[in-house]
């Protein structure tokens, strides 16, 4: 392949040399120009399935492929600093490269991918209420909730515990992480991005909205729901208003959309805590005091004692706490039928993980953590089947002399090589002994 | 030497932060605490569900509705143009006592106190009694602001001006005998609206605040005079018209008139309304509910509903992860 040439001819080798190239394993190539490197990725970037191409080298040759590729990776080496200047991350030696992937990229990509579709939902969550209000309200742009709650919902009330989960969340063990690289393969080609999982997050945001702004329509429409009163005056039943009405809704709006993160959290480190309950507790100050003086600065003083007079009322508490379970009620229910039935690789990891009670480490041998299920004959994510028996019994002991990963099909051979091996030991004691 | 402290100095930091190696709690959404747990919550939802639809259910209420649209109705006459101060009776009979305290609303179909444009429609320095803004009020409650001699309205506001002004006398029929039942007026609105958001202007008496201004357009009395027999019943904070002026939710409301303290024991009545207030023209309807309360608020089978409802999803969902956990999941453990 010469890098001048363009005319038909080479485009029909690099066709066959593209072919051959998908059906190895490993290409070695020598003796590269740095634009046949280029060449070469961009070859690979061009193919059928169109890839996601890393390229790490450490030269100044190397520039051009990292250049090129999707993920550039240049390393600090003896060569001097023009790859890693060119290079999207830049590490200090090449062996970093298999935890910088196999552990950081795998959590960034979860945090990332639970990122971007939290945000989605819980801003259906949280519009959608107000859209469906226009139906009631003779399509006048009355806001459902007030201003304050409008403007602080994604900056105060529901910000932190999601940035938190982005910087935090390890879903699985890291040791874990590194000792199997298939792991990698349930968040290949993009699979928390993609249409369905979109689709069910927005859907699941849209059932929420519609649970808690009708369950409290009907709580209101044409009914005495009132207040008890009986913390400031005997014997009254004060109506509640449309800003009473708002206040309900975001109230179990704003709960729900926390707990729903609360239940997708795996890592509850002392900062989760403090910062998921904190935004709760935050919520319910303010609302306190927002409600709780008479603002001079404000033109309008429709809010005031609002929310206090929503919790003076008893059906209103019994009505926040059936609307957030109402919504939360799916979530829970797919995610426990869904690892029973057909778990992901990495969630037999993390039963795996809970069974040894973390005593797993980079040196157990693979195959003791993928039990298999009956229900799932497909796994979503990764494509092989894996047929070892039960091996609970056999590999509770850590595997002190292997330092290397090896594949499946390496340990199997091992595992028949050592039962041979046993039991030819066993026959020679026996006809000894005769 | 140098070199190496320039190494060292970049060396990021090796804190359980900044490394990620927190000390955490890892939970699992595992069966052996999904499945009682949702049984639990199915149980609770169930018994409370249970609870609140029984007591719903032995909640009282009697509506009518009074709009006259229909000829044999008995306000019909009264829906006519041009006929003013009307009285319409509406007779009715109780065949099981109200007990306790019995709450007496009226109600409006297919008005929309929640438009924006009414909604804003009031001014609050007013309504708080600050007499600057009675001079000048606020530019929100136009057109219902200045009247057609540029005279200040108070209060202003659309809100303000189509207060409901039909009046009830409830009267109790024992053969010949005619008793008007006594109907308590107060403390009807939220005690905060009544104590602190509105306040009458301090000037006494309080005829003289209102010097210059004009009452609002559809109001027959000033707002002075809304009730003359009860001072602390006057003025902006007047039980009635703070009741209205908290914006209902929805377009189907009620509202509260009065409280009768006594309950209503078993007779025939008859309500005479003081026809005053027009619905015909935007097809809205009228009507007045009589009510007893229990510690849920009025009668709501709503609420009742749905916690069985979802009390026992959860325990079918819960039988439904049972069997799915027992046919795939544990034969394959020791």
């Amino acid at each position: 392949m010469r890098p001048t040439q363009e005319d038909s001819i080479s485009g029909n080798y690099k066709e066959i040399f593209l072919e051959i190239c998908r059906n190895c394993s490993a290409v070695l190539c020598c003796r590269m120009a740095p634009l046949q490197k280029a060449q070469i990725v961009k070859l690979i970037k061009a193919s059928k399935e169109h890839p996601i191409t890393l390229a790490i080298g450490d030269g100044a040759n190397d520039v051009s492929m990292i250049l090129e590729a999707h993920v550039g990776i240049g390393i600090m080496g003896k060569e001097g600093r023009q790859a890693v200047r060119n290079s999207d991350y830049a590490i200090p030696k090449f062996k970093h490269l298999k935890k910088m992937l196999l552990v950081h990229g795998h959590y960034y990509y979860i945090r990332i991918s639970e990122l971007v579709q939290y945000f989605f939902y819980k801003n259906v969550c949280f519009i959608f209420p107000q859209f469906l209000y226009q139906f009631f309200c003779g399509f006048s742009q009355q806001p459902l909730y007030d201003t304050a709650y409008l403007t602080l919902y994604n900056i105060s009330f529901t910000s932190l515990p999601i940035l938190l989960y982005s910087l935090i969340e390890q879903h699985i063990n890291m040791d874990i992480l590194k000792k199997d690289p298939s792991l990698y393969r349930d968040i290949a080609k993009n699979s928390l991005l993609r249409w369905p999982i979109f689709l069910y997050w927005t859907i699941l945001g849209v059932y929420d909205a519609i649970v808690m702004f009708f369950g409290a329509y009907f709580l209101f429409d044409n009914t005495t729901f009132t207040s008890n009163g009986q913390l400031m005056t005997t014997n009254t039943q004060m109506m509640f208003g449309n800003w009473t009405f708002g206040t309900l809704v975001f109230t179990v709006l704003v709960f729900t959309v926390t707990f729903k993160l609360v239940l997708d959290t795996h890592y509850w480190t002392w900062i989760n805590h403090f910062v998921i309950w904190g935004s709760l507790i935050f919520f319910v100050v303010f609302s306190l005091l927002w409600g709780g003086i008479i603002w001079p600065f404000l033109n309008y003083q429709r809010m005031y004692y609002v929310f206090m007079q929503m919790l003076s009322s008893g059906p209103a508490w019994l009505s926040i706490i059936l609307l957030i379970t109402a919504s939360l009620l799916p979530d829970v229910v797919k995610k426990v039928i869904w690892r029973a039935l057909w778990p992901t690789t990495t969630e037999r990891i993390q039963n795996a993980d809970k069974l040894y009670k973390g005593q797993l480490s980079e040196f157990t041998p693979l195959a003791s953590l993928h039990a298999p299920s009956k229900a799932g004959s497909h796994r979503r994510g990764s494509g092989n089947e894996r047929n070892v028996p039960n091996p609970r019994r056999l590999w509770l002991k850590r595997d002190k002399r292997s330092r290397t990963i090896r594949s499946p099909k390496e340990e199997r051979d091992n595992e028949v090589r050592m039962m041979k091996k046993a039991a030819a030991a066993v026959m020679m004691r026996r006809m000894a002994l005769k | 030497m140098g070199k190496e402290e320039q190494e060292l100095a970049n060396r990021p930091d090796n804190t359980a932060f900044t490394q990620q190696r927190l000390p955490a709690w890892q939970p699992m959404l595992s069966a052996g605490i999904v499945i009682p747990g949702f049984v639990l919550i199915g149980l609770a939802f169930i018994g409370i569900g249970v609870a609140l639809f029984i007591t719903s259910r032995s909640i009282q209420v009697l509506e009518f509705d009074y709009t006259g649209v229909e000829q044999n109705s008995p306000c019909f006459n009264c829906t006519g143009q041009k006929v003013l101060n009307c009285v319409c009776n509406l007779d009715f009979s109780i065949d099981r006592p109200f007990t306790g305290t019995v709450f007496f609303y009226y109600g409006l179909s297919n008005y929309f106190q929640n438009f924006r444009k009414y909604s804003v429609s009031k001014d609050d320095s007013q309504l708080y009694g600050d007499i600057t803004y009675f001079k000048s009020p606020s530019v929100t409650c136009s057109p219902y602001d200045y009247d057609s001699n540029n005279q200040p309205i108070v209060p202003c506001g659309s809100i303000a001006n189509s207060m409901f002004n039909d009046t009830f006398k409830l009267n109790n029929i024992n053969g010949s005998k005619v008793d008007l039942v006594p109907l308590d007026g107060k403390g009807i609105a939220w005690w905060t609206d009544y104590n602190i958001k509105y306040r009458n202007p301090s000037i006494t008496p309080l005829k003289n605040a209102f010097n210059n201004t004009v009452k609002p357009i559809f109001w027959s009395k000033p707002a002075y005079e809304l009730d003359t027999t009860d001072p602390a019943n006057n003025g902006f904070i007047n039980q009635d018209f703070l009741v209205w002026m908290r914006r209902a939710a929805l377009p189907n409301f009620r509202k509260l008139y009065r409280r009768i303290d006594k309950g209503l024991p078993i007779g025939n009545y008859s309500l005479a309304i003081s026809y005053n207030y027009p619905v015909l023209s935007f097809n809205g309807r009228k009507k007045v509910v009589f009510s007893n309360v229990s510690w849920m608020g009025g009668k709501n089978e709503f609420l009742g509903i749905a916690y069985l409802v979802i009390g026992s999803m959860c325990v079918f969902m819960s039988i439904v992860m049972l069997i799915v956990y027992a046919k795939f999941k544990f034969p394959e453990e020791d």
